[in-house]
């Protein structure tokens, strides 16, 4: 109810004053677009094949006396999208070698309020301590994608269902406000997972040589005699068209491939290009979402986040319906009459996690 | 000077003409001024003999009154016969030379018509003297003439009639003057063998738009600020509503982008109740404060206790606002309308009977129309806004008094952003509506003792709603619907002159309805108003598409009892006044499945005292209370808070000054302390929890300058320091809304120039807490920067300061009032931030949201 209460002050505090042409919510910041220092654009949850699995399953089942569980896959795939630009004007002059640290937050607070981040798990400053003794976090593994075993998050994820079903508190979707109660359906678990990047051997007391990023985690467990549902699955973009007209002649971009090399799009300086994503087929599934009744099937919207090294994007995000954008060489930023080529990124997202991503390359000409 | 009086003639027909000689002679012969002043004036018209303009109606001669001084020549100068001849005009045996004729008169205030009794009315035979050639009369003055006998001096009775006068046909002064009237002349003159019947609209001096405040005998609290409408509604930046004026009251933090929060002595919003004549409404302002619930036309004062206040009222740890209406008025019909860019509002009031009275009012708001013409963003709001107030009074007894107010006030907005990111996309559609009804029977067994009694019941809804589109594709739904019944009773009397006792019970029942479908997510915040910013989670926002979404649908019923009792004693010539009072609040709460029942008791004394150290100049002042608060009914839901939340608790210390160094100046000055406990925070497991602790300290004062010769106003200043702990074993920390310094400063003044008015208000408002974003971790499911807070309210936000202005012209007619207003907000446009905006990578880079800039509204009003 409080979250009604924030919601309603923050649409009508902003709202009110952008409405009456006044100063309105927008200032003078960067545009969320543009990628000049070392950011984390995306974490993904499955396997890299195309529309993998982007929640874990399992089913609780008695063993020796207790319970233990049954997961379809002997591991969960992390995956990472982060945008590291070099060259004049930022902060990387030359690629560097980068550092991944993956954690999963077990903060009190993040297991009964699903999707937030416990305070705990919230600190990665220089003069907090190590996260690798942060209580509120169980480190898993390095690397920019990496296989964590699901016999790592047993022992968690056991732990967890123990507090949320004997320890006297609401569970992921039971909300029974601290009276215990069985769950009648499969228990969700919502699981913030962390990762750190960093420039190895950059200074750590600088801010722009590292960046933590979270995602969550969706843990469905049933148990006995419960049915786990369909599982979400990652988007998976097909392709991209690029042209200088919105109804025009469109050309396909091709995406940089997974060792780096990118296809260039020749473009003039100060021109722009409309571009335009594809899914592939079965990307937005349909999902059952609670309402006031009866729980409504709705198909997903796909959101997708526009990123570049430089210039500027009409629309910063943009929805399924509305999948295109363009993308405009400005003079906003001094980098583009310096760059030669500038990097474009983009996310795609369905409202439930899943998550698929690809970069290009624009070739700058005079 | 413009034209002021305009008698309206009403001459009756011949055959009803009443002359009757015979008292006016026995008058003549018992009052020697008659005597006088029949001799001078039968000696005046037979000398001159009968005026020019004799036959011409009354109403063509005096179109205008002067403020000239009378010319009159002393009556000493009049020949009066010494010994007993018959007075100039009559006969030997009595019988007069000239018929005379009656001539009577009803004095209406200008402009609304109300009659003005205790006017003094001075007749003065007169005489016309030709305008010289060449000679200019001044626009309004009287024609050239002069006294030509003594003047007859008469007074309005409480309907505004003079008497008739019998006086011999010919032309007189008629002079009306009065307090608080501006003086007026007229000539008139009176055609034999006709009454002669005038009705005088004589403008009154000051307000215009004054309104009768009822003045009933009240308790006076040790601190307390009774204000009447018709300073009120001249403030500027209030837009006429006096309602808003408490805003600019000592102890009152300001709200927000000019909202309609109120931040009492350091509380939380929500901790400050507000009545309607002792009946509890949920909101005294429409939406983001624009305007009053209560019309202004049906308020006849507005009662604010910031704290340490009687046993009568309780249930909450801040302040208390009593909006005060008036009764209908009784004497004829009346009527208003104002406009505004913002809204419109009509009453009409009057009698329906010789003992029942009756007023309406509703009003429209139409802001939305406006919006977007200056609405150059995607955010499309749409706010709606009505209310209603009927009001009626009944007298059957001279002892007994039954009124009845029944009023209403809905809120609607839709709000709308559509953007290609689906995630941000918005749709919300609110609904906020309240009624009430009361009925109040005030019965006065005798002089010492009376009862009152008044019932009352209402209804609140509150509907929210995100539609399909949802926000960000999440629905939510709130529908909160809540059936109140109330009841209001207090029994007065006096034991003897030095004591008074009151007892009485102030009872609340609720049965409050949810239906609420929302994110299965911690609370942002808690009645105690202190939800840390970010999301109340220690900074950094939900994703409320993987929180799951929870239904809740439960019945909660609330039934508060509270027995009180007053007593006031007076000792040393009623200069020392103690009044010891008690309270008993007692709880009772059962949700519709009867897993929750409980009751809960408060007992909460209260003692205040004033000591009178210079009679009528200096009182000293101190009081202490104990109060307490129960959770609202949203943090008591089962799916969504915490059933077996606790009442929180706050004791208050209050002490200070009064001087009154004239009638119409008044200073007041306290210090204050307020304890606070069991205070409702968030909890990581049980949502809501009552670890939270609170204390203020602070001290205030008011100068005001009552209404004197067209001038008003008042400086109001307040030092203070609210604090939180969150936990008995954390640091304190600054309260949300503490704010060190609030100066206001209040000045209208009436010009002696075209019927204006000028105001200004001045406000310097220390910067609200902030709590401060250091750093951002990357949310990757929703793509925002999710903040990393630094301690909670550890700086603060840039000093607030803002000039506004407000322009009042009137134009008086006859039977109606026109008034035109300009009221200026920032008048010299400075940008205050009241919030800040953290972005960029990492939330490194950081800008301010401003408030309302120069802002005018005109507006339009008119009476009759």
């Amino acid at each position: 109810m409080g979250t009604f209460a924030s919601l309603k002050r923050l649409l009508l505090g902003c709202g009110l004053v952008s409405a009456l042409g006044m100063t309105g919510c927008n200032s003078d910041l960067d545009p969320d677009t543009l990628v000049r220092e070392l950011r984390v654009l995306g974490l993904r949850i499955g396997d890299p094949q195309a529309q993998s699995t982007a929640e874990v399953q399992a089913n609780l089942v008695p063993k020796d006396g207790s319970f233990d569980l049954a997961f379809p896959s002997d591991h969960v795939t992390l995956s990472t999208l982060v945008g590291a630009p070099t060259g004049p004007g930022r902060r990387l002059a030359a690629p560097q070698p980068l550092a991944y640290d993956w954690y999963l937050c077990v903060g009190i607070r993040s297991l009964f309020s699903p999707g937030s981040v416990d305070p705990g798990c919230r600190k990665w400053a220089v003069t907090d301590p190590d996260p690798k003794k942060n209580p509120a976090l169980v480190y898993l593994q390095s690397g920019s994608s990496v296989a964590v075993p699901t016999t790592v998050l047993s022992g968690i994820v056991l732990n967890i269902l123990q507090t949320l079903l004997l320890g006297g508190g609401s569970g992921g979707t039971g909300g029974t406000g601290g009276t215990t109660k069985l769950p009648t359906e499969p228990v969700v678990l919502v699981l913030p997972v962390m990762m750190r990047v960093s420039v190895v051997g950059g200074d750590p007391s600088d801010s722009r040589n590292s960046e933590v990023s979270y995602s969550f985690l969706k843990i469905t467990v049933a148990l006995p005699g419960m049915t786990l549902p369909v599982p979400n699955k990652n988007p998976a973009l097909a392709a991209m068209s690029a042209g200088p007209e919105k109804e025009g002649a469109m050309q396909a971009l091709q995406p940089c491939a997974a060792d780096g090399q990118c296809p260039r799009y020749q473009l003039r300086r100060n021109e722009g290009i409309f571009l335009t994503p594809t899914l592939q087929d079965g990307s937005i599934e349909k999902y059952l979402q609670a309402t006031d009744t009866t729980p409504m099937e709705k198909a997903e919207t796909v959101r997708y986040i526009w990123f570049s090294s430089d210039g500027e994007y009409t629309e910063a995000r943009s929805g399924n319906a509305l999948p295109q954008t363009q993308w405009q060489n400005t003079e906003k930023f001094a980098a583009p009459t310096e760059s030669s080529t500038v990097k474009l990124w983009l996310v795609a997202q369905d409202v439930r996690g899943g998550v698929d991503w690809q970069s290009y390359e624009l070739q700058l000409t005079d | 000077m413009e034209s002021l009086l305009t008698p309206a003639s009403r001459r009756l027909p011949l055959n009803t003409v009443l002359l009757s000689l015979a008292p006016w002679n026995r008058a003549a012969r018992t009052q020697p001024w008659l005597r006088g002043s029949l001799g001078i004036l039968l000696g005046g018209l037979l000398g001159y003999g009968l005026p020019a303009q004799a036959d011409e109606p009354a109403a063509a001669v005096a179109p205008a009154a002067t403020v000239s001084p009378a010319t009159a020549p002393p009556a000493a100068e009049a020949s009066v016969p010494e010994a007993e001849p018959p007075p100039v005009g009559f006969a030997e045996d009595g019988a007069p030379l000239v018929p005379f004729v009656p001539f009577d008169g009803l004095i209406l205030e200008k402009g609304n018509r109300d009659p003005i009794a205790g006017a003094s009315v001075v007749v003065t035979p007169w005489r016309p003297l030709p305008i010289e050639p060449g000679a200019k009369v001044k626009k309004g003055a009287l024609p050239p003439g002069e006294a030509i006998g003594p003047a007859i001096p008469l007074k309005t009775d409480a309907s505004g009639r003079f008497p008739a006068t019998e006086l011999p046909p010919g032309t007189y002064r008629v002079t009306i003057t009065g307090n608080l009237l501006v003086k007026t002349e007229s000539v008139e003159t009176l055609a034999p063998g006709k009454r002669t019947s005038i009705t005088y609209y004589a403008p009154k001096k000051g307000n215009p738009f004054e309104v009768t405040i009822r003045a009933d005998a009240v308790r006076k609290e040790v601190s307390e600020q009774v204000l009447s409408v018709q300073e009120l509604k001249r403030i500027p930046g209030t837009q006429g509503d006096a309602i808003k004026a408490v805003q600019n009251l000592p102890g009152v933090a300001r709200a927000p982008f000019g909202g309609g929060l109120l931040v009492v002595w350091g509380s939380a919003p929500g901790d400050t109740r507000v009545y309607a004549d002792g009946v509890l409404i949920p909101r005294i302002f429409h939406f983001a404060g624009f305007r009053a619930t209560i019309n202004t036309e049906f308020v006849s004062d507005l009662t604010f206790k910031p704290g340490a206040y009687g046993a009568d009222f309780g249930r909450g740890l801040g302040g208390i606002i009593d909006v005060g209406t008036r009764a209908p008025k009784s004497d004829r019909v009346h009527g208003s309308v104002t406009l505004d860019l913002i809204d419109g509002s009509v009453t009409l009031e009057g009698p329906i009977t010789k003992k029942l009275y009756a007023a309406v009012g509703g009003r429209v708001s139409w802001i939305s129309v406006f919006l977007p013409l200056f609405n150059r963003s995607n955010f499309q709001i749409s706010p709606f806004y009505w209310d209603y107030q009927v009001a009626l009074r009944y007298k059957p007894t001279s002892r007994d008094d039954i009124d009845t107010f029944i009023f209403g006030s809905t809120d609607n907005l839709a709000a709308k952003v559509v953007n290609p990111d689906p995630a941000t996309n918005v749709e919300l559609d609110t609904k906020s509506y309240f009624g009430r009804a009361r009925v109040r029977w005030t019965h006065r067994f005798s002089s010492n003792t009376s009862l009152m009694v008044m019932p009352s019941i209402g209804g609140d809804t509150t509907r929210f709603g995100t539609g399909d589109a949802g926000i960000g594709g999440t629905a939510f739904k709130l529908d909160v619907l809540t059936l109140g019944y109330n009841l209001r009773s207090e029994l007065r009397h006096r034991v003897t002159p030095w004591f008074n006792i009151s007892g009485g019970v102030d009872f609340e029942g609720t049965r409050s309805s949810f239906d609420v479908v929302a994110p299965n997510t911690q609370p942002g915040g808690t009645s105690s108003g202190d939800g840390q910013q970010g999301g109340g989670m220690g900074g950094g926002a939900t994703n409320f598409s993987l929180a799951g979404t929870v239904k809740e649908q439960s019945v909660l019923h609330i039934l508060r009892t509270a027995p009180y009792a007053i007593a006031r004693l007076e000792f040393f010539d009623k200069r020392l006044m103690i009044s010891p009072q008690l309270r008993l609040d007692t709880t009772y709460l059962r949700n519709y499945d009867g897993a929750v029942s409980r009751t809960l008791v408060s007992p909460e004394p209260r003692l205040s005292v004033a000591l009178q150290v210079l009679p009528r100049l200096l009182t000293l002042k101190a009081g202490i209370g104990a109060f307490s608060q129960l959770a609202q009914p949203q943090e008591l839901a089962q799916a969504f808070g915490n059933p077996q939340l606790l009442a929180q608790f706050g004791t208050t210390y209050v002490g200070g000054l009064e001087l009154d160094p004239t009638a119409t100046l008044n200073f007041q000055a306290q210090v204050f302390y307020k304890d606070l406990r069991s205070m409702i925070t968030s909890d990581p497991t049980l949502r809501f929890g009552n670890g939270g602790l609170g204390r203020v300290i602070g001290g205030d004062f008011l100068l005001r300058q009552k209404l004197w010769k067209g001038l008003f106003g008042w400086l109001a200043y307040t030092v203070s320091k609210s604090e939180r702990k969150d936990s008995p074993d954390q640091p304190w920390r600054l309260f949300r809304y503490d704010q060190t310094h609030i100066l206001t400063a209040v000045a209208s003044y009436k010009l002696p120039w075209w019927g204006l008015e000028v105001g200004l208000r001045f406000r310097y408002v220390t910067g609200n807490p902030n709590t401060p974003t250091v750093s951002g971790l990357r949310d990757t499911t929703t793509q925002n920067w999710s903040a990393i807070s630094g301690d909670v309210y550890s700086s603060r936000l840039p000093e607030f300061h803002q000039l506004d202005l407000r322009i009042d012209k009137t134009w008086v007619f006859n039977r109606w009032k026109l008034g035109l207003y300009l009221d200026i907000q920032n008048l010299y446009n400075r940008a205050n931030t009241e919030t800040l905006v953290y972005g960029g990578r990492q939330l490194g880079q950081v800008s301010g949201i401003s408030g309302i800039p120069f802002f005018p509204n005109i507006g339009l009003r008119a009476d009759f």
